[in-house]
């Protein structure tokens, strides 16, 4: 899984942001608010990962249970997809 | 979609990538991100987001205000346009350039936005004799 092209991660003061970028922002202007964890598992996706090394690395990170991350981390892939940002052939 | 107008007033913020090349060399077309926020009074030199009357939304540097009149102006235009205050959804409070992020209040923005603002007499000198000249070519 990947983060499609086109899409960047900014930080302003406390908010982290998901905005399209380049020749997509012409046609598509998407702003997507993360949370510090949804940040760090875009990042991770903008590497390209897998789901199973995405929660591992989050369960790393962050001190939370399994099943919570686990949950959470399938909310946060389900609207990725939806918004369209994310490439599961990568 | 929702606008720009509606995500202010939700969520007291708005950020999107910058289109066009008006606010070069400050902020590069698809490179270059700008956060908004809703104003309570605008300041000489501030970035201003606007809706045209046309429905086109515009980023550019506010030179001065009266009233409820603003001249905005591009930082690499030549040409001011005149914009209600209504107009004026809001005013850039930080922006991303080459993936750093700037806050409006640092020290080297506000001098850029100083320099640039003392500059413009000259740019617009510059550029009316360059036009000048090109009709002798």
């Amino acid at each position: 899984m990947k983060i499609k092209q086109g899409f960047a991660l900014r930080r302003f003061a406390d908010k982290w942001i998901a905005v399209s970028c380049d020749e997509l922002a012409d046609t598509r202007n998407v702003l997507i608010t993360l949370n510090k964890t949804a940040a760090f598992a875009w990042e991770q996706l903008e590497k390209g990962t897998d789901r199973a090394a995405l929660l591992e690395a989050l369960c790393d990170r962050f001190d939370v249970e399994r099943d919570v991350a686990s949950r959470d981390l399938d909310a946060f892939l389900q609207k990725a997809r939806e918004a369209g940002i994310l490439d599961d052939e990568s | 979609m929702t606008s720009p107008e509606a995500l202010l007033k939700e969520q007291g913020f708005y950020a999107a990538a910058v289109h066009g090349v008006s606010m070069e060399p400050l902020l590069c077309n698809h490179r270059d991100t700008v956060f908004i926020e809703p104003f309570d009074t605008l300041k000489k030199r501030d970035v201003v987001l606007y809706r045209r009357d046309s429905g086109q939304l515009v980023l550019h540097r506010l030179l001065s205000q009266s009233g409820d009149t603003c001249i905005v102006c591009g930082d690499n235009d030549f040409v001011r346009e005149t914009i209600r205050v209504s107009q004026i959804l809001g005013v850039m409070t930080a922006f991303t350039r080459k993936g750093r992020t700037v806050r409006v209040t640092s020290k080297r923005y506000r001098l850029y936005s100083r320099l640039w603002n003392a500059s413009m007499p000259t740019k617009r000198a510059l550029h009316r004799i360059r036009r000048i000249g090109r009709r002798f070519r």
